[in-house]
């Protein structure tokens, strides 16, 4: 129990793997407040975490609305007395409205950046305010590989992710000397739900013979919020199963 | 006890940061092969470990010397039947020759010295346990590269070429050996003193250097079940001091 009378906040909270995350947070002793734009999601997830003998809450907010995400998290902070930790986990590409960028409508461009940039921005800056106070903190950002690579039809996506990759450096050098770790992990393919063929889409999608979970990243996000990694900030750790080491064009498993 | 009923070996573990890594895997269950150039420092490290309750074995072996490589790897399997656990942490600059100079300044012999400790070494005790990894579908590989792989050292040409060396063969060995599950994968330290000057303390975001303890907790980590989905990165623990100047 490392992170014992911690509070977490986590954005996204209602997904899949905000969901792993607060598991893992909650099973190391903190109390996780679920954020999440659907909160009958975010209240399933901490209904899971209660299952586990965690302690856990959800919260109904949409992180684009900057007034609203301060007023939440304000309101955390006054009736907790602390936050110790937030994980910037909501994003998403543009899933089945993904298109190749000079067919995209702008309006969806904007409203991925929105998200997944202005989303992570607004959370952490009405957070790192409580942390500075504090002398203290942990903010741990999702990046994603495709913001270090891109991909096709992902033009917007990569965009804010790279972004949130670059703000995540300068973020750690203006919080770092005030007790502040800023640390951004990247993750691979993760399917939200298990493909048809697994065997191949872990073949196609890692080097190894298996499907990445959302456990996974919560592994990684759990150990950068204990006191032992505290020497860590301002990096990206990508956890993939060695997906962006492939090249194009070439057979890369041989 | 996240390591329970693993067997590791680390390469230079007779003192600082490959001392810290031995103690660590120990502390998570693994048995803990202490290899170190020098007979004395493997023996004493194995002797904490295993006054501390856990299990250790010292092997004195010359990570250059693939003979003596090999023969640790035997050794090791004789008395515990298995290797789970690969750490390349045995290295260094011309600093342990007393002979650090810019590139110009400096000879051949000395380049060699420095590439044969940090590079060969690595690809030696990897190919020693490769054969036994892959014949049982398992491994972790963790080599301690260096912040010097990604933003270069003055004075030290030759151990930033080794050590960007290590780094690019552990994402090619990553892909040849992730289909026998072995994770191949990095661990970058930045500058880890026991006693900094302000100076040194002053280089990163944290107003601090690292200890060694920083780097093993990331190692037991990466060595862990938990980890099985990364591999041929390279993680950086430095404090921030690769992000560059503060103004």
């Amino acid at each position: 129990m490392k992170l014992k009378n911690q509070v977490a906040l986590i954005t996204g909270g209602g997904g899949t793997l905000g969901g792993a995350i607060a598991r893992k947070l909650a099973t190391e002793g903190a109390k996780v407040v679920l954020l999440d734009i659907r909160a009958e999601f975010a209240v399933k997830n901490a209904e899971s975490v209660a299952a586990l003998g965690g302690v856990a809450e959800a919260v109904g907010l949409d992180i684009t609305d900057a007034a609203a995400v301060r007023r939440a998290v304000d309101e955390v902070h006054a009736r907790l007395g602390r936050i110790d930790i937030l994980v910037n986990c909501a994003g998403g590409s543009a899933r089945e409205r993904m298109k190749l960028f000079h067919e995209q409508s702008l309006d969806v461009v904007r409203d991925v950046i929105a998200i997944n940039l202005f989303g992570m921005l607004n959370c952490t800056h009405a957070v790192a305010q409580h942390m500075v106070a504090a002398k203290s903190g942990n903010i741990i950002n999702i990046g994603s590989a495709v913001g270090v690579q891109g991909l096709v039809r992902c033009v917007d996506y990569s965009a804010a992710k790279g972004a949130i990759h670059s703000a995540t450096k300068s973020l750690a050098k203006e919080l770092s000397p005030l007790g502040i770790n800023v640390n951004c992990v990247s993750p691979g393919q993760i399917p939200r739900e298990l493909p048809a063929a697994p065997e191949a889409f872990a073949l196609r999608h890692s080097f190894l013979n298996r499907i990445g979970t959302a456990d996974d990243i919560a592994s990684l996000v759990g150990y950068l919020t204990l006191p032992e990694a505290s020497f860590i900030t301002g990096q990206n750790y990508i956890v993939d199963g060695g997906r962006t080491l492939a090249m194009q064009g070439s057979d890369t498993r041989v | 006890m996240k390591l329970k009923d693993k067997v590791a070996i680390v390469t230079g573990a007779g003192g600082g940061i490959g001392r810290a890594i031995a103690l660590r895997l120990a502390s998570e269950g693994a048995a803990v092969v202490v290899n170190d150039l020098n007979p004395d420092n493997a023996a004493r490290v194995a002797a904490e470990i295993t006054a501390a309750g856990f299990t250790s074995l010292p092997f004195a072996a010359d990570v250059t010397k693939s003979a003596q490589i090999r023969e640790m790897t035997s050794a090791v399997l004789d008395r515990f039947g298995r290797i789970d656990i690969l750490v390349n942490n045995a290295g260094g600059s011309a600093n342990l020759l007393g002979k650090l100079s810019h590139f110009k300044d400096t000879t051949e012999d000395i380049w060699k010295w420095v590439l044969d400790l940090n590079l060969n070494g690595t690809l030696i005790c990897i190919h020693a346990v490769l054969p036994h990894m892959t014949e049982h579908r398992r491994g972790k590989i963790i080599n301690i590269a260096s912040i010097a792989a990604e933003v270069g050292i003055l004075n030290r040409v030759d151990y930033s070429a080794a050590k960007g060396a290590v780094v690019s063969l552990s994402k090619a060995l990553a892909m040849e050996v992730g289909p026998h599950n072995i994770n191949v994968n990095c661990i970058s330290p930045g500058m880890i003193v026991a006693q900094p000057s302000a100076d040194q303390a002053a280089g990163t975001w944290l107003g601090r250097t690292g200890k060694p303890e920083d780097i093993a907790a990331l190692t037991a980590f990466l060595a862990s079940d938990e980890a099985s989905f990364i591999t041929g990165v390279n993680y950086t623990v430095d404090g921030g001091r690769v992000l560059g100047p503060k103004t």
